[in-house]
């Protein structure tokens, strides 16, 4: 993609976040225009609504911007990594083991599920990718996209029904995290954004860059190594981003799906980027559509649906025109 | 061989099921407070299993009646939980899972619960001892069906009658002053409303003059509203009233110093003006009679009226 | 006929560990009297053996059978052997629409609930087929459609959950995980009923499975009509699930270990590869349940969540095991 598309494409997204931003940070029980958004924000004596937009929305916003920017992100890499178009964190079993991983912490210390449980949610990642890498991979040909599917499958469905163990014996944790596992940036607080951001931001940066290596681990293995990398070594870093980038979405907002997948074909089909290109767009993509989902609901009717709900719902159909279109390979 | 047994089995089983109302052979119950009235009971009811942990146990206990079985886990009344074991209750296990095997071996003539927490399981339940499930959930007509029940009406007149004095005397001296109360849990806030068919706490409430904010009334179909932090503000009331721990570690777990740090907490006009007191979950929310109507009265005596 | 009487009394063996295991410790001596002579017997005894255990043992057995069924039938018209309902999404459809009356229509449960698992089963099977369709049904295509629907389904759910009123949600949690707890007779009866028509007619078109599970242009040129054929099983194996769903809520993974298990016995003529998976999956889910109620008494976990627990497990060695065929 030459350089003056990809300025405006990153240009025009990042100015979609912004308005979205600012939009988002008006909605609520006190509904407010952009402009007494900006009002409130820039006045000397903070008043109420500016209090509210601060502690209240703000934290919200940046966690929805955060956690669609990570996923994307992830769900790219993983499709670029493992060459396979349906690969991403909520199909291959890597949100439920974050998942999984968040709320036996919170069950055994008598907590709920929040951002500060971000090295069980990495832990869980990391494990739950792990299992799945080994048994996906484990064949003649290797990690076929519907082996590694398949894989993810079980290794989700296994996790998830120990979580649902654990919660059906914890009542009180039932009621503390029955919007957390259907995917929900409520309530966000502050200090969980801050224990998390460093992660994420760690892991996109990371991602930026091992551009270059990740782009060349689209190839088959013998291709890449004859351009000098070593597909081995670069697994294990593309992993290591993806868990750093899961595990601290899953921490904010519980385990989202389809948003690694959807974001990157949506991406790619209307701007036709090449894996450079397409990762960056696919960050701010990803934010954008994730705030833009946790918004709407509350815009329109003044109900919070969970943006974990609001996601499937619009992904499960692109993922079903997916599967019908693609004609998986193997 | 064992086809036929099976069917003999089976025969005998439906027989027991499609079996009408014979001739009771002790005390017929037909008001309409119980679901599938009328019912056959027991002349000399002599050992009774409570379905729930609440109202069913610390009713029953308080008209001095036999309970020998009742779902004790997850109980956060520790003093009721002592009571109940003082007094020999067997433990069921939890109120949503009880254990029909525990329920059977405790052999009751006897089984009480709500209608509305255990409608499904009646034809079972019936199977193993007559089973009154009663249907109002207003805490005064529950009493009474419990007492009317068992036989017990004296002992609950006795029991009411000071109350009910006694709730008149402190409705009179009740001040105008707009109350909030809120139940803090680790993951949220709930406010349970001034409705007509509120929570017995909140009811009583109502009936004492205690005026509450626009938020925290109803009506809403859920008796109760999860205000998130935007939506405190509305609890506006001159003195709050918090709840905390008891079922979730809310009070333990730094929730507490979480929600006092925040300055949408500090905004509030209670909170401004200093005037916030914790009250007790297992009065609050697992009301269970008589001495929790009693423990309301006081609070409301020490931190409404009293005003410290 | 040898390995038909092994079935059988393993079975007998998995029912009676069934009703001699349990909250109340019965000595298995007491558990035989209770069940051979219960007018002689300790009333709380037989009516623990007869009336709490003995049920809900034979509804496991039963739906175990229902599911082993309902997945040979889905792994031969998906030709696909890592095919199975749960996965599928028929079930998530099912549940659907079952928690959908419990949650709103709380009064209604006993009678409209079994019917609306039914129809929730019908329509996500029906969506699977129509979307599965493009000239044919992909076997690969077929999973990840399946995958899919299952997903939007869990969303469905999840929404329902967040939004239902809280007790009912909390005891609805408990039949979503596939739970038998408080089964009665009545629950058996109704079972019974809907399954053993459904049963006989899945053995009856054994021979139709045989050549549906054939490359499709053979089975054309064998006389068979494959697209009403395929309709029709697929119909049947939904009904299964539906039924099934509607006694005990959703429970994976027996649609899948059913058939493998009894297709090493038995080979894949349908013929005989139905009844045992119908035994197979009757085994697994008794064994399940039994599990669920002793491992970690007092408390009890659902059998659905242990056949879980026990399939993914399974599933996965299926895929170890296969890594050589690719």
């Amino acid at each position: 993609m030459s350089p003056p598309r990809l300025a405006l494409w990153l240009a025009g997204l990042a100015a979609a976040c912004l308005l979205l931003a600012l939009w988002s940070l008006g909605v609520g029980s006190l509904s407010l225009s952009p402009a007494r958004v900006w009002a409130a924000l820039v006045a000397e004596t903070p008043s109420r609504e500016a209090l509210v937009i601060t502690t209240v929305r703000a934290p919200r916003v940046m966690a929805a911007l955060a956690v669609g920017a990570a996923l994307a992100s992830a769900g790219a890499i993983m499709q670029r990594i493992l060459r396979n178009p349906l690969a991403e964190p909520g199909l291959l079993g890597i949100n439920a083991g974050a998942a999984f991983a968040m709320v036996l912490t919170a069950v055994l210390t008598g907590t709920a599920p929040r951002g500060t449980l971000i090295p069980a949610a990495m832990a869980g990642a990391a494990a739950a990718s792990v299992l799945v890498w080994a048994l996906g991979s484990a064949g003649r040909r290797g990690a076929t996209p519907l082996r590694l599917v398949l894989a993810g499958v079980i290794v989700a469905s296994f996790l998830v029904s120990l979580t649902q163990a654990l919660l059906i014996f914890n009542l009180a944790a039932l009621d503390g995290t029955r919007l957390w596992t259907a995917g929900s940036l409520a309530g966000i607080q502050p200090q969980e954004l801050a224990s998390v951001l460093p992660w994420i931001a760690a892991g996109l940066l990371a991602a930026l860059a091992a551009l270059p290596g990740l782009e060349i681990m689209g190839l088959e293995d013998d291709a890449a190594r004859g351009l000098g990398i070593d597909p081995a070594r670069w697994r294990l870093i593309a992993a290591a981003i993806v868990v750093l980038l899961t595990g601290g979405a899953v921490a904010l907002a519980g385990p989202l799906a389809f948003l690694g997948l959807i974001v990157p074909h949506a991406i790619r089909l209307a701007s036709g980027a090449g894996f450079r290109a397409l990762l960056p767009l696919c960050a701010l993509g990803g934010a954008a559509l994730t705030l833009a989902a946790d918004t709407l609901p509350r815009a329109l009717a003044g109900t919070d649906i969970p943006v974990g709900i609001t996601l499937a719902l619009i992904g499960a159909p692109i993922f079903l025109w997916l599967a019908r279109r693609q004609g998986v390979p193997g | 061989m064992i086809q036929r047994r099976a069917a003999r089995l089976l025969a005998l089983v439906l027989a027991l099921l499609t079996q009408p109302a014979l001739a009771c052979e002790g005390r017929l119950y037909e008001a309409a407070d119980v679901l599938a009235a009328p019912l056959c009971l027991p002349d000399r009811i002599q050992r009774i299993a409570v379905l729930d942990p609440a109202v069913s146990l610390g009713m029953a206990l308080e008209l001095g009646l036999p309970v020998v079985a009742a779902p004790l886990t997850g109980m956060s009344d520790t003093i009721l939980h002592e009571a109940a074991e003082a007094a020999g209750v067997q433990n069921l296990g939890s109120m949503l899972d009880p254990s029909l095997e525990a329920l059977v071996a405790a052999r009751p003539d006897l089984i009480l619960g709500a209608a509305f927490r255990a409608e499904t399981y009646l034809p079972l339940l019936s199977q193993i001892a007559p089973t009154a499930l009663i249907v109002p959930t207003d805490w005064r007509a529950y009493f009474h069906a419990v007492a009317r029940l068992t036989g017990t009406e004296a002992r609950l007149d006795a029991l009411m009658a000071p109350f009910e004095t006694r709730l008149a005397e402190v409705a009179a001296r009740v001040p105008d002053t707009p109350v909030s109360i809120l139940r803090i849990t680790s993951w949220d806030f709930q406010v349970y409303l001034d409705q007509p068919d509120a929570y017995a706490p909140f009811a009583l409430l109502h009936e004492l003059g205690v005026r509450r904010p626009p938020y925290e009334t109803g009506p809403d179909p859920m008796g109760m509203r999860r205000p998130d932090w935007e939506d405190l503000g509305q609890l506006d009331g001159e003195i709050l009233l918090y709840i905390i721990g008891g079922t979730n570690a809310s009070a333990t777990d730094g929730r507490w110093e979480e929600v006092t740090g925040n300055p949408l907490w500090q905004l509030l006009p209670a909170v401004a003006a200093g005037r916030v007191y914790p009250i007790q979950s297992a009065v609050w929310m697992e009301f269970s009679g008589i001495g929790s109507a009693h423990r309301v009265l006081d609070d409301v005596e020490r931190l409404i009226i009293g005003a410290p | 006929m040898k390995r038909l009487l092994t079935g059988l009394a393993c079975l007998a063996v998995a029912l009676f560990l069934a009703i001699a295991l349990g909250e109340q410790p019965i000595p298995p001596r007491a558990v035989m009297a209770a069940l051979l002579y219960p007018d002689e017997a300790p009333v709380q005894h037989v009516f623990i053996v007869h009336t709490l255990r003995l049920p809900r043992a034979v509804l496991a057995a039963l739906v175990g059978a229902a599911l082993g069924v309902a997945g040979t039938i889905t792994q031969a018209v998906m030709r696909n052997p890592l095919a199975e309902p749960g996965l599928l999404g028929i079930n998530g459809g099912a549940a659907l629409a079952a928690l959908a009356i419990m949650l709103w229509l709380p009064g209604t449960s006993a009678t409209l609930v079994p019917a609306a698992a039914l129809a929730g089963a019908l329509a996500a099977a029906t969506a699977i087929y129509a979307l599965s369709w493009r000239g044919g049904i992909g076997p690969q295509r077929v999973i990840l459609i399946g995958l899919g629907c299952g997903a939007f389904m869990g969303a469905g759910t999840s929404f329902l959950s967040a939004f239902g009123e809280v007790t009912a949600v909390q005891r609805a949690m408990l039949w979503l995980s596939g739970s038998f707890s408080g089964s009665g007779w009545r629950a058996v009866l109704g079972v019974a009923l809907t399954l053993a028509p459904l049963l006989a007619l899945a053995w009856i078109f054994a021979r139709v499975l045989d050549l549906l599970a054939m490359d499709e242009a053979v089975a054309r040129g064998l006389g068979l009509r494959v697209q009403a054929a395929r309709a029709a099983m697929v119909a049947i194996g939904a009904l299964l699930c539906g039924a099934s769903v509607a006694a005990a809520g959703p429970v994976g993974f027996i649609g899948l270990m059913a058939p493998h298990l009894a297709r090493r016995i038995t080979g894949p003529t349908h013929a005989a590869l139905i009844p045992a998976a119908a035994l197979a999956g009757a085994l697994l889910l008794l064994l399940a349940d039994v599990a669920g109620q002793n491992v970690i008494a007092p408390n009890a976990i659902p059998a659905g969540i242990m056949a879980a627990l026990m399939g993914a497990p399974f599933f996965a060695w299926l895929m170890w095991k296969g890594r050589h065929d690719g």
